[in-house]
């Protein structure tokens, strides 16, 4: 181990020695040299501004970011609406905003299934009452809607009626509806109401398993009376129920029903 | 103490140590007599800019040892992505061959260590004891001495090869 220490220390030294040949600045020209960086070294004001600058690029580069994001997912929506109803995209009109003037609990869903150029699509609307009847409380059910209420056909439903898309679509809602009921086994207020096929796509608004979860206003209330536990495992087991089953407060949302021979139904919350 | 106060006192302190500079800057790179002399200065400025940040928690030698080698490898990884032209390659293969054998073959058996095998060995070569070496590299005493019995044991055989 010595040998090679000192092979190595030999070695070194003769380094060292090239080392000392080589010319260095002198002190005049060190001072010089740390002068000449000194004045082009950024002042701590300049820093601090080149580090505002950088923050605010930051902010405007996210701010364009977030709008390039959201004008892409209301065209995206467009564009699920074109294929959904084999249309051109430029012809599907863009879906109106809320008018978040009123109060969230419009008493007016609107369901658009398409627009009105294609013959085979429709567009009508649902009035509904407030406040939502919820899960598993029949008798809140029918205190909450008053029958008379859904009684009287609506105007631009009987209107547009002879469109059997929508008929199937709400036929096929009725009978999940039923289905969703059944497996709730709750009384169901659907069979007393008149106007069924406009309830069926109503009622898909109204099977919201959070409806009881939100009135609780606590967890542990929520808890105590098991509901979303019970809902859910119910739900899981019939697949059929979670495909109708639309979230509260939908508004702006979309769902799509298959309506048979190959065709979706584009349904549409405002 | 004004800015030329400083600067003087730095000047002296660089003078003191400007041969372990001029080291680290020859085997940690592969420059020239020119270009050492570009990199000597590259590394007194940083010196510099960092010597407020200077504590005296280790040695002064040590904190310059380390200061040095990190601007050297930061300067080498930033002039890879330069293009050079033609000319002033022939230039640098020319500076190169004017570069002596000691340093070469010193330079030559370092180069195949691991990065921190030729640090704990530039500073062992250079003076420092090992609880330095270990603080530098962040290693434990025992562990840098054992280390170091086996570098040398590499480079024994790298450098005799038919013993």
């Amino acid at each position: 181990m010595n040998d090679i220490d000192n092979d190595l220390h030999e070695l070194y030294g003769r380094f060292g020695q090239e080392m000392e040949q080589v010319e260095l600045p002198t002190e005049g020209e060190l001072m010089h040299l740390l002068q000449s960086r000194s004045s082009l070294a950024p002042s701590p004001g300049r820093k601090r501004r080149r580090l505002w600058w950088s923050v605010a690029a930051s902010v405007a580069l996210l701010a364009v970011v977030g709008t390039a994001v959201l004008l892409r997912h209301d065209s995206s929506e467009q564009t699920l609406v074109a294929e959904a109803s084999n249309m051109p995209r430029e012809a599907v009109t863009a879906p109106e905003l809320p008018d978040l003037a009123e109060p969230p609990a419009a008493t007016e869903h609107e369901v658009v299934a398409s627009t009105a150029e294609q013959p085979s699509y429709t567009r009508c609307k649902v009035v509904r009452m407030n406040p939502l009847p919820s899960v598993g409380s029949a008798a809140s059910t029918t205190t909450a809607i008053p029958p008379q209420a859904m009684a009287q056909p609506l105007p631009e439903m009987t209107a547009l009626m002879p469109d059997t898309a929508l008929a199937d679509t709400l036929a096929m809602a009725s009978q999940q509806a039923d289905t969703a009921s059944a497996t709730l086994g709750t009384e169901h207020p659907i069979a007393d109401y008149p106007d069924k096929e406009a309830m069926m796509v109503k009622d898909t608004i109204v099977k919201n398993p959070n409806n009881d979860l939100k009135a609780a206003k606590s967890k542990k209330t929520a808890r105590k009376r098991g509901k979303k536990k019970n809902l859910w495992e119910r739900n899981k087991e019939n697949k059929d129920v979670e495909t109708i089953m639309v979230p509260h407060n939908n508004a702006g949302g979309s769902q799509q029903i298959y309506i048979g021979n190959g065709h979706f139904q584009q349904i549409r919350f405002f | 103490m004004t800015l030329e106060e400083r600067q003087k006192e730095f000047v002296e302190i660089v003078k003191q140590h400007e041969r372990l500079i001029l080291k680290v800057c020859a085997l940690y790179s592969d420059a020239g007599s020119d270009g050492l002399k570009d990199l000597y200065q590259e590394a007194v400025c940083a010196l510099w800019e960092a010597y407020p940040s200077y504590r005296g928690d280790s040695r002064l030698s040590t904190w310059i040892f380390s200061v040095t080698r990190f601007t050297i490898l930061n300067q080498i990884r930033k002039n890879r992505l330069k293009i050079i032209p033609l000319e002033s390659e022939h230039e640098m293969v020319a500076a190169h061959s004017e570069t002596t054998i000691a340093t070469e073959e010193l330079r030559s058996a370092l180069e195949r260590l691991q990065t921190d095998e030729k640090d704990m060995m530039v500073m062992w070569l250079e003076g420092f004891d090992l609880d330095e070496i270990a603080s530098a590299v962040g290693m434990k005493y025992g562990a840098v001495a054992t280390r170091l019995t086996r570098i040398k044991m590499k480079l024994k055989a790298m450098m005799n090869p038919n013993k």
